[in-house]
């Protein structure tokens, strides 16, 4: 899904050729189609067919199910029930306590991208060894984050684990009820471990295109290295930035993979010390697949929707802004 | 940006300046190395430990930096402790990874493919509504619909795909069809082929099917690795879907992510066998490093391929 936008400029010139194309082409209004042309229109029909059923019908189908009661999710039982699913998820505390963790372990992003790009930086610094370092930077963002969680679960493990072995400690880190929230930055850990690998790369390849006369020339004017980072370099990367900034926090509001592993469901039901592992996501699926209540957790998956939506959306009118400007 | 300040200096003083460059380039490589350090020093912890006996953790009381004895206790229990190798008939987690490459790769190269001719269709011929379908793909794209990802089971269920055998279509179906993101990502490609090649062709007498399988698949071949490269690391990681949409009462059905965790859940609850988690940890991901370090210029390339562009 990540490359998704980032051609968004390039496919936006494609557009307007293609539309050129079209201007030029209607005048000799009666145009007789050939079979090869009724076959295209056919074959391009099937991205917006497949979307249809496969994410069309399940998204109006959890719409249609925020305001109803159903049997183990049986749509022959629906039934409507006075907008009461909407109204126990704004009154219900895990709920709001879910966005709490989320929005805590989405700073992790901003973390993210500071490494990544000050990593990029020192590896386009033209030293030697540098595609040797670029190659195992990398390594993380092939790795499952469930492993990397079942790694770092090892290495955070109380009575053996390496950190309280190095603090010659016996720190709970996982499963602490007096202090809950270290468990959200031992989450916090892994995801600032794992991710910057994705940006290093991308902020490897934007900084190589921008223009070195650019540099040449700010040299000429005076400007040191900070100098020359502000308004040659930061400038010059600015749509990648942009670009991974959306993607991360698409990515950083859907935390689960790793919260799963590192809080499991207890007994009591909850996720973690004080439940303090529960992110959004990590609800949804406990209340819908779990409990089996997928009316209660569509109108959370909406909310978590519509928040990333509203997000992703000012990221891009930002974007569109900057790259407008130049 | 070193050159530059390198020659900007040596117009000005070139002895005075070369001292702190040197030092300069002795800090940035700190730096990196301390980051590879930090990267690799988690792979080291649960290298040692899957090698480490779980007789020598009886006693212990903190982290074993080295054991007394290397011994692959671990790695064979991925063989003989496996609580389902009767039922599965190979190991779990080599039948995990079976299916999650079928799984992944059955989807990956017919959507790809797919999505390619969509992609040719729109940017080499013209046919009714060309720029308003377009405009509806992209739209399409743009909406970020990974939030229903669970809840989405609501309508598997009721066409019956959840139960038995029918978990696995959700995770193979919606995937077997071209992709609105994917159209998107390849036309701009097709587009900077130029109509000459496709002209000339059809002079020759070529048709529609032909020029796609002969010219167009050969000419895209770089924006498919960066796509398939993208798809392949999704499916292999791929834990949520699996773990919402399969059927887990079934251990034959599992992927890869899945067998990986139950396998470690279901052990690690009674014995403490430490070598265990860790050594199936690492056979979950191994191969696909392995993969990646033999092939790490596609996959470089792959993933910048597009984005590095602006």
């Amino acid at each position: 899904m990540r490359t998704e936008n980032d051609v968004k400029t390039a496919a936006g010139a494609a557009e307007w050729d293609a539309g050129g194309d079209a201007a030029r082409a209607i005048p000799p209004k009666k145009k007789k189609w050939k079979p090869v042309q009724w076959m295209c229109f056919g074959i391009v029909f099937i991205p917006i067919v497949s979307f249809i059923i496969f994410s069309g019908f399940p998204v109006a189908i959890s719409f249609i199910s925020m305001f109803t009661e159903m049997d183990n999710n049986d749509l022959t039982t629906m039934e409507w029930n006075q907008f009461r699913n909407i109204v126990e998820v704004f009154h219900d505390d895990r709920f709001w306590k879910s966005w709490r963790t989320t929005f805590w372990l989405a700073t992790a992003q901003v973390v993210t991208l500071l490494i990544a790009l000050a990593i990029s930086v020192l590896l386009n610094s033209k030293i030697k060894g540098s595609n040797f370092f670029q190659v195992v930077f990398f390594i993380p963002y092939i790795c499952s984050s469930v492993a990397i969680a079942i790694m770092w679960k090892w290495i955070f493990s109380t009575d053996l684990g390496v950190i309280n072995t190095i603090l010659g400690k016996n720190i709970e880190w996982l499963n602490s009820v007096e202090h809950p929230s270290r468990l959200v930055w031992c989450v916090y850990l892994t995801i600032v471990w794992q991710a910057p690998a994705y940006g290093i790369v991308m902020f490897k390849a934007a900084l190589k295109n921008v223009n070195p006369s650019l540099y040449e020339a700010a040299a000429l004017d005076g400007a040191n290295g900070w100098a020359k980072f502000w308004y040659v370099t930061l400038p010059g990367i600015k749509g990648v930035t942009l670009f991974l900034l959306l993607a991360s926090i698409t990515n950083g509001l859907a935390v689960f993979d790793a919260v799963t592993i590192l809080a499991p469901v207890q007994w009591t039901g909850v996720a973690g010390p004080d439940d303090i592992g529960l992110t959004v996501n990590y609800y949804i699926y406990l209340k819908g697949v779990q409990n089996r209540d997928m009316e209660y957790a569509s109108v959370i998956s909406w909310v978590l929707f519509v928040v990333t939506f509203l997000i992703s959306f000012f990221v891009i009118r930002a974007r569109n802004k900057a790259t407008a400007e130049d | 940006m070193d050159t530059v300040m390198t020659k900007n200096a040596d117009v000005t003083a070139p002895a005075k300046r070369k001292k702190p460059i040197y030092v300069g380039r002795i800090i940035i490589y700190a730096i990196l190395i301390v980051y590879t350090l930090w990267l690799l020093a988690p792979f080291a912890v649960i290298i040692v430990t899957s090698f480490t006996t779980t007789k020598e953790y009886m006693g212990a009381t903190s982290y074993i930096w080295w054991p007394e004895q290397f011994s692959l206790e671990g790695y064979v229990k991925l063989f003989s402790d496996d609580p389902y190798i009767y039922y599965v008939g190979i190991p779990t987690l080599l039948n995990g990874m079976l299916n999650t490459m079928w799984i992944t790769l059955v989807p990956l190269c017919s959507g790809l493919l797919q999505s390619l001719l969509v992609a040719y269709c729109y940017s080499k011929y013209d046919f009714p509504c060309k720029n308003t379908l377009f405009m509806i793909t992209v739209t399409l794209m743009f909406v970020p619909l990974g939030a229903f990802g669970f809840v989405g089971y609501m309508f598997y269920q009721n066409i019956g795909w959840t139960e038995g055998y029918a978990s696995w279509l959700p995770l193979v179906i919606p995937g077997l069809f071209a992709s609105a993101g994917t159209v998107f990502f390849l036309r701009p490609y097709l587009d900077g082929i130029g109509k000459e090649i496709i002209e000339a062709a059809e002079i020759d007498g070529m048709g529609f099917w032909q020029i796609f399988f002969a010219i167009v698949i050969p000419l895209s071949k770089p924006a498919l690795i960066a796509q398939f490269i993208f798809g392949f690391v999704g499916g292999y990681n791929n834990y949520a879907g699996a773990l919402v949409y399969l059927d887990t009462a079934d251990p034959s059905m599992w992927t890869l992510q899945i067998a990986m965790n139950k396998l470690i859940a279901y052990l690690s609850e009674s014995d403490k066998e430490y070598n265990f988690n860790c050594a199936t940890a690492l056979m979950a991901m191994v191969p696909l490093i392995v993969v990646y370090l033999f092939c790490q210029r596609f996959f470089i390339e792959g993933i910048t391929f597009g984005g590095g562009k602006e």
